[in-house]
């Protein structure tokens, strides 16, 4: 909804308000989005004489719907503002994209990928090259291992 | 835009595929302890022992002195030798890191030969995984007063 200067210059020219029109008369000339706006108010301009009927006329719902829809598409002449959204846009879709992503990522990891629990001590091997001597092992109630040799009265090393 | 997104997705999944697997070094702290009967009513634990008090405490002794204590940092693959005693020598290797966070070691302690020209000989040898946060204990090792025990704890 909000106009461009140039729009509100050019709406000024076209009401003949000189000190509010700045350029517009060059950018009319130049600019074909300013001539093509000064155009359309010069075509809205006889409906508009005829405001305070009741009713839009057929002559008149065209231009009728134009204004609305002009209004409604996000101001087809302001340039400007359709980058901006077109890049809001962009950067919200790939937001939520990157959201989803890292979720299933986390989620992949911990039910898949992620590490498995934690387990106590684990003897693989043991061995003893005393002679007679024998090792036990066995977890203590903190969860950690002890290795106990056990070696014969007799054995001197 | 989207290379942005996809810079910003690859660098969090790293960083969180990063976990401690990439250590290249093991850390444990280690006591050697002369655990013997001395017939006192309370058990004694001297100061450096202190840390691990509760772990010797289903042991049949009554005092328990340090004889030596280290921190070790062994990359894997290699191997840490400590003279405990004049006769016995802790040897630790470790050899990998699991993905559940224990590590498999290997874990000898061994006493010079009777004949000096054999090869010492290992009175105990042996393979674990060791837990996070857990110790393994080894005892039984005799020594001219009391026993030897062995306390290796990971940091």
């Amino acid at each position: 909804m909000n106009k461009n200067i140039w729009q509100k210059q050019v709406e000024a020219y076209f009401d003949g308000e000189r000190e509010h029109a700045g350029n517009a008369a060059q950018l009319i000339a130049e600019r074909p989005e300013c001539a093509v706006y000064y155009e359309r108010l010069k075509a809205l301009r006889p409906d508009a004489n005829t405001a305070g009927q009741d009713g839009i006329s057929d002559a008149q719902f065209p231009a009728f719907m134009a204004g609305i829809r002009s209004e409604i598409e996000g101001d087809a002449f302001s340039g400007w503002g359709f980058r901006t959204r077109g890049w809001l846009a962009v950067a919200s879709v790939t937001a939520a994209a990157l959201v989803f992503v890292f979720a299933a990522f986390v989620i992949f990891a911990t039910f898949t990928g992620g590490p498995a629990p934690v387990q106590a001590n684990e003897i693989e091997h043991v061995s003893t090259e005393l002679e007679g001597a024998t090792v036990e092992w066995y977890d203590d109630e903190q969860g950690g291992t002890t290795l106990w040799i056990s070696v014969s009265e007799d054995d001197v090393w | 835009m989207k290379i942005a997104a996809w810079g910003i997705l690859i660098a969090l999944a790293g960083g969180l595929a990063a976990d401690d697997r990439t250590d290249t070094t093991v850390s444990l702290s280690m006591w050697a302890i002369q655990a013997s009967s001395e017939g006192r009513e309370t058990k004694f634990f001297d100061a450096a022992v202190a840390p691990i008090r509760g772990s010797l405490s289903d042991l049949p002794f009554d005092t328990y002195r340090t004889l030596e204590t280290r921190r070790l940092h062994i990359p894997y693959g290699n191997e840490s030798q400590t003279y405990l005693t004049d006769n016995y020598k802790l040897i630790v290797r470790p050899i990998s890191k699991e993905e559940d966070g224990r590590i498999r070691l290997n874990l000898c302690v061994e006493i010079p030969p009777k004949d000096p020209r054999r090869t010492p000989v290992k009175a105990i040898d042996t393979r674990l995984l060791l837990a996070p946060n857990q110790k393994i204990k080894v005892g039984g090792l005799q020594l001219e007063q009391g026993e030897l025990v062995i306390v290796l704890a990971r940091d």
